[in-house]
């Protein structure tokens, strides 16, 4: 459509133009044609005057009537005037024609001199010209000289509109026609005839080949990196995928962005549209430790750094608890703000072979107390958590009386059944924050935590001593009542650090032990005569 | 060529000669003087009566006279042949006649002598008592 409207317009340009020219033109040419033309008729008029001047003149000068009458019949003959009139001596002598009085028209004359004596003034000839036809011809020769103009405007005009669609219009109209049918990166390119080679017609193909070769050297290469990316895109959409860890993308507020196959399997989760994950808090539904969870999230996003934790998470087929450990990365900020990329993967059996080793490491495995190793490490932390002044409390070792007699008796299953009843006996009479450990043999260790005032530890001591008044069927038919010796050191009282508090536990029980056994003791300093080791 | 030759030639012949021109009427004529201009109009057939009223009866000399041509130029500023060319429109519009031609002086004086109308010219000379001056012309404009 366009490419003809460029033609229409130029031609309403040009043709608009030229009719205002003509029109115009025209009219100046016409008036001023006019005008001359009845300025020479005019002048023909006073021409044909003065051509019979000389005669009327005689005439008018010797009162000639004859002559008078011929001179103005001879004027007359002339279709430029309808009249004329000899006047001498005030008298007309001569008159042919319309005169002026019905002809209603100006006059147009001359004074006749005596032909003897120019000074003389004799008569006058007068004419009265035929105006309606000076007119009549003026306005032909005005109207053919402006009609000629306005043909030759138009021409001209024609020529003009011929000229420039032939040498602009057509080739831009080519140009334009190719231009739109070219598809950039199909390869083709305008061609241009020679004549257009050196104007602006050649440059501006010249100029839109070149852009049509840039556009297409970066389609190509737009292409070649869109390949690029969509293989790059498949490979990480595979790892997304195909991943064993389950990454999933959540806003600061815990909604969820995207995540993988995997999440959805570790976490049980039915996969969600995009479109439903609304205001959904995932990380509350997913973590049992969700403040935790968010917690790290808001950490990862100020510190604009990883972090990680084992968490656990909710799984909603069986209500076992399975480990995961989460890390959290801040994944830059999009229109809704901020963004954490997740990676979990599931880590509950190493979660619970942990708990296995350190059960077997921190367990006694006959009394399911803790060991030795664990007790210590007990102490020395409650120790550094407690600083001196601050936290009380009482060590108790332990030492069964007898036991040894029992074990050569009866055997090592009856000792053994001994040392797992007195076990649960000790366990079930302090609190569980209190810790209960088997050292080794026959010997047992207990902290209590929370215990500072000594007659509070008496009371225990006291029941711990009661409770084994009930005698222990060490085989069947076999009841045997067995007593224990217990040595009490109180932190920070009787030491400040791990080992002299047992040190001190130990001389109180060994106090015990020498004095009758079957009793608990307190430390006394006063008895530091007797050697450490003595115990051991 | 000849025409003009005479012409200069009648010319310096004329120069003692043809000194002054008397225009001359009849004695009995009541016309006692004339006006060049009165002259004029009477010879170029304006006026064909003398300013009295009396009807006037021009005569004139054969064409080719030098007198002739003098008198003209003298009179109306005009050669010969312009005079004659005036006379000749004249005749073509008719009624009009232009003055009678007589062959010499003494035809003219004889004439004027005789007619109480007639009024002709003549070069400076002795005239008959019956034939009057009206008008002396001078030989030069």
């Amino acid at each position: 459509m366009n490419i003809q409207s460029l033609h229409i317009k130029v031609s309403l340009s040009v043709a608009a133009a030229a009719l205002f020219v003509v029109l115009l033109s025209s009219q100046f040419f016409y008036q001023r044609s006019y005008e001359k033309s009845f300025a020479d008729s005019e002048r023909s008029v006073q021409q044909l005057l003065e051509t019979v001047q000389a005669t009327a003149a005689i005439a008018a000068y010797v009162g000639n009537r004859e002559l008078a009458q011929q001179v103005v019949t001879g004027l007359t003959q002339n279709d430029i005037v309808v009249g004329a009139k000899i006047v001498a001596n005030k008298e007309i002598i001569g008159q042919h024609g319309r005169t002026n009085a019905d002809a209603k028209q100006q006059l147009i004359s001359i004074s006749l001199n005596a032909p003897f004596d120019e000074k003389e003034k004799v008569g006058e000839l007068a004419v009265v010209p035929n105006f309606p036809l000076i007119a009549l011809r003026a306005r032909d020769s005005a109207m053919a000289t402006a009609i000629g103009l306005a043909a030759q405007a138009a021409v001209v005009a024609l020529l003009v509109l011929i000229l420039v669609y032939w040498m602009m219009t057509r080739p831009l109209s080519y140009l334009s026609g190719r231009l739109h049918r070219i598809t950039p990166g199909d390869g083709n390119r305008l061609d241009v005839a020679g004549v257009h080679r050196g104007d602006e017609i050649g440059l501006l193909a010249g100029d839109i080949n070149a852009l049509l070769h840039t556009v297409e050297t970066m389609l190509e290469e737009e292409r070649q990196l869109r390949h690029r990316v969509e293989l790059l895109e498949t490979r990480f959409r595979g790892i997304f995928e195909d991943s064993s860890a389950g990454i999933f993308l959540v806003r600061e507020r815990g909604t969820l962005v995207t995540a993988n196959p995997a999440f959805f399997h570790l976490t049980g989760l039915t996969e969600i549209p995009q479109s439903a994950t609304g205001d959904d808090n995932i990380i509350a539904r997913v973590f049992l430790d969700h403040e935790q969870a968010s917690s790290l999230i808001k950490l990862s996003l100020i510190s604009k750094r990883p972090h990680s934790a084992d968490l656990r998470i909710r799984t909603e087929q069986d209500n076992q608890v399975r480990w995961v450990h989460c890390i959290f990365s801040p994944a830059g900020n999009t229109q809704q703000g901020a963004t954490v990329e997740g990676v979990m993967y599931d880590v509950t059996q190493r979660k619970y072979s942990e708990e296995r080793i350190r059960e077997l490491a921190e367990k006694d495995s006959l009394t399911g107390l803790s060991n030795r190793q664990a007790a210590e490490s007990a102490l020395e932390e409650l120790i550094q958590q407690a600083p001196v002044g601050g936290k009380e409390f009482a060590v108790m070792l332990i030492d069964l009386d007898r036991f040894k007699t029992i074990n050569d008796t009866y055997g090592h299953d009856a000792g053994d059944k001994v040392l797992v009843t007195i076990a649960a006996r000790l366990r079930k009479l302090v609190r569980d924050s209190d810790v209960v450990a088997r050292l080794g043999g026959d010997e047992f260790l207990l902290i209590l935590n929370h215990a500072g005032k000594i007659d509070t530890i008496k009371r225990i001591a006291q029941k711990i001593l009661d409770a084994q008044q009930a005698p222990i069927e060490i085989q069947p038919g076999v009841l045997e009542k067995i007593g224990m010796s217990i040595g009490i050191a109180l932190y920070p009282e009787h030491g400040d650090n791990a080992l002299s508090v047992r040190k001190h536990a130990d001389q109180a029980m060994y106090i015990v032990k020498r004095q009758g056994k079957n009793n608990y003791a307190f430390y006394d300093p006063s008895d530091n005569d007797l050697p450490l080791t003595a115990n051991n | 060529m000849a025409k003009v030759i005479m012409l200069i030639a009648a010319l310096i012949f004329s120069g003692q000669l043809q000194a002054e021109i008397l225009v001359i009427v009849n004695a009995q004529n009541s016309v006692s003087a004339l006006e060049k201009k009165q002259v004029m109009d009477l010879f170029m057939g304006r006026a064909s009566a003398f300013p009295n009223g009396q009807s006037a009866e021009t005569l004139d000399l054969k064409t080719g006279t030098p007198l002739r041509a003098h008198f003209y130029k003298i009179l109306t500023g005009k050669n010969e042949a312009q005079v004659d060319a005036y006379w000749a429109t004249l005749i073509f519009a008719g009624r009009m006649s232009p003055p009678k031609q007589l062959v010499d002086e003494q035809t003219l004086i004889a004439e004027v002598a005789r007619n109480t109308e007639a009024i002709a010219y003549v070069t400076r000379q002795a005239l008959p008592k019956n034939v009057k001056i009206v008008t002396e012309l001078p030989s030069h404009e």
